[in-house]
């Protein structure tokens, strides 16, 4: 375990003198694995990972996953997504924040990246607001918080790498997001209210749409509508596999992009970037599986499960105890390295801890908790990546005006996350259902 | 020269756009085969498997060159700017030294490959060109992470804005 710990100092340390991730990792894991069980060991079992990792049937959801969100961020879907959110609650004090929210979480329901969420709803929905008179401050936090919700409304790239590292099924953690997603849409919506309570001015009331004008509206999301039928439908149907599902889905954005006339140079840069994306994704993962080989065969998951049982803590505060330790890494790391960084140590404790949920369903719990803790890491200073994306698509706002407006979204979060926490049900009831 | 060059270094990127698109198309071919005519494509996996690894392989290259590795930079604002340079080149050549060894062991294993004439069970691709391929790139990254310790040494900066990474686009 002193081995382990050692290598998790040295591996911060590189990180912080900015050695990109994957390295990182890769160079820590296989130096540790080189310690322990000799070079020749070490060397075969890390270039296997090179070479496994790609031949992985299962790892191409990534690639399509990322190519289906970027592909809806570029045919304009999210245009008419918030056009028929405003007309429902835009005459409310607050409204166009709301629909702001309700927006991002259609926009999730075809999207698996958070900050592919607040960036494109960042150059919908702000214009609006700002028309209106809304405060910058309420107007961006909203976006940047609503953003986050991509990674928990399925599909998601984080659960998709969750499940691969964990051996959960991607089927059953898309099941089991839902209903935390339209949660996390409630809580949002509380935090507006509460935020304009606070300050009235801050998001005036908007013109009241007709009944004919909010049908009208509603009837143009039919594409979005489509596209999730399809990809989740398919899943949560037991039909698709995920790799079918994401086929479809990227390959159903792909003829809705065509359809749109999104300019053929443009759809090649998409392609490009996707794929590029990605690539660093893989490389991330390609070294955290190097990392977890090394952990693993330093024991540091038993050592500290052995040391927690031994103590008698209570199963609960574990959870805690891990769930302050995401809040602070998320404070200072990129969420997607937390948590392939840090799921390879934990998961194995947590399936150990008895919490009185079905054994079956610890991991599928867990991997939805982390998601939302990783949601709060993307909007917490000083690492907000939410709030950075957004001060990088509106040049004309500081992220300290849009950290001022996230106060109650943060506030929202921790609640939900407490709620999540010890009311399992709400996270594997559906799962349970579709797949128990 | 200079075109010549930069097409060279283009093809890598058109590659891994071609892959991706090739693998969106086996797969909607492979399922609509599957559930609308009862006919799925034989093999389907293994050409989803192969063009993922090309395409991911492709863009490693010009990834590690231009640093679009996802990397965090939380203690850049306090961190002496003249030191910048020496810790550049020391994590550099502590990657490029062990992407060497990972390179050095596919090469072994792509020969061992060739050797016994491996192929995929239904489509019958060989296993050896494919991680021959994956050693090369590898062995091109590295060269990359070696040519980035010259540039630092030399004095000069990173290629690209580390705002611009394309790992920010995830998450």
């Amino acid at each position: 375990m002193e081995v382990a710990l050692t290598g998790l100092g040295i591996l911060l340390a590189l990180i912080l003198l900015r050695m990109p991730i994957a390295f990182a990792m890769a160079v820590v894991g296989f130096a540790g694995f080189w310690y322990l069980r000799g070079f020749t060991a070490a060397a075969a079992t890390t270039s296997e990972r090179f070479y496994s990792t790609v031949l992985n049937l299962e790892l191409s959801v990534l690639p399509l996953f990322v190519l289906m969100g970027n592909l809806v961020a570029r045919a304009g879907l999210a245009h008419e997504l918030y056009a028929a959110a405003q007309t429902w609650l835009g005459h409310r004090r607050g409204g166009l924040a709301m629909a702001t929210i309700v927006a991002c979480g259609g926009f999730s329901a075809v999207c698996g990246s958070s900050l592919a969420t607040a960036a494109t709803m960042a150059k919908v929905a702000l214009p609006p607001m700002r028309k209106f008179g809304y405060l910058d401050s309420l107007a961006t936090a909203s976006i940047a918080a609503g953003g986050t919700l991509g990674i928990l409304i399925p599909p998601s790239v984080v659960m998709v790498l969750y499940g691969l590292m964990t051996e959960t099924s991607i089927n059953q953690l898309f099941a089991a997001g839902f209903l935390p997603g339209l949660v996390g849409i409630l809580f949002y919506l509380a935090a507006v209210q509460w935020a304009v309570w606070r300050n009235p001015a801050s998001g005036p009331r908007g013109p009241r749409a007709t009944w004919a004008e909010r049908l009208t509206a509603l009837r143009g999301v039919w594409a979005v509508v489509l596209l999730f039928v399809l990809v989740l439908g398919g899943i949560y149907g037991g039909v698709f596999t995920p790799t079918e599902a994401a086929g479809v889905g990227a390959g159903g954005a792909l003829a809705l992009a065509i359809a749109r006339r999104v300019p053929w140079l443009a759809l090649a840069q998409v392609l490009l970037d996707s794929a590029r994306t990605s690539a660093t994704l893989f490389f991330i993962l390609i070294g955290a599986l190097i990392f977890s080989n090394f952990v693993n065969a330093a024991g540091l998951p038993e050592g500290l499960l052995r040391l927690i049982v031994g103590e008698g803590t209570p199963p609960y505060a574990v959870i805690l105890i891990i769930l302050m330790i995401y809040i602070v890494l998320g404070c200072v790391l990129e969420s997607l390295s937390m948590i392939l960084l840090t799921v390879p140590i934990f998961y194995p404790v947590v399936s150990g801890l008895n919490l009185g949920i079905d054994p079956r369903w610890v991991l599928v719990w867990f991997g939805i908790i982390i998601v939302v803790v990783t949601e709060i890491s993307l909007i917490t200073p000083p690492v907000g990546l939410n709030v950075f994306v957004l001060a990088s698509v509106v040049p004309d706002v500081t992220t300290t005006t849009i950290f001022r407006g996230i106060f109650p979204f943060i506030v929202v979060d921790v609640i939900r996350l407490l709620v999540l926490t010890f009311v399992p049900w709400i996270t594997l009831v559906l799962p349970r259902l579709l797949f128990g | 020269m200079k075109t010549w060059l930069s097409r060279l270094g283009a093809a890598p990127d058109a590659l891994a756009a071609l892959m991706l698109l090739a693998l969106v198309l086996v797969t909607v071919v492979d399922v609509v085969g599957r559930y609308l005519f009862r006919a799925p494509i034989g093999g389907a996996d293994e050409l989803t498997v192969y063009f993922l690894a090309i395409g991911i392989y492709a863009v490693l290259p010009r990834i590690t060159l231009r640093e679009e590795h996802v990397a965090v930079d939380l203690i850049d604002m306090v961190y002496p700017k003249r030191w910048i340079a020496v810790r550049q080149i020391l994590m550099n050549l502590l990657a490029a030294a062990f992407m060497a060894v990972a390179t050095w062991r596919l090469w072994i294993l792509a020969m061992r490959l060739k050797e016994d004439a491996e192929v995929t069970m239904f489509l019958g691709l060989p296993k050896g060109p494919l991680t021959l391929f994956i050693t090369l790139m590898c062995a091109i990254a590295t060269l990359a992470l070696l040519f980035n310790v010259v540039r630092y040494a030399r004095g000069r900066g990173p290629l690209q804005q580390p705002s611009a990474r394309a790992g920010e686009q995830v998450g």
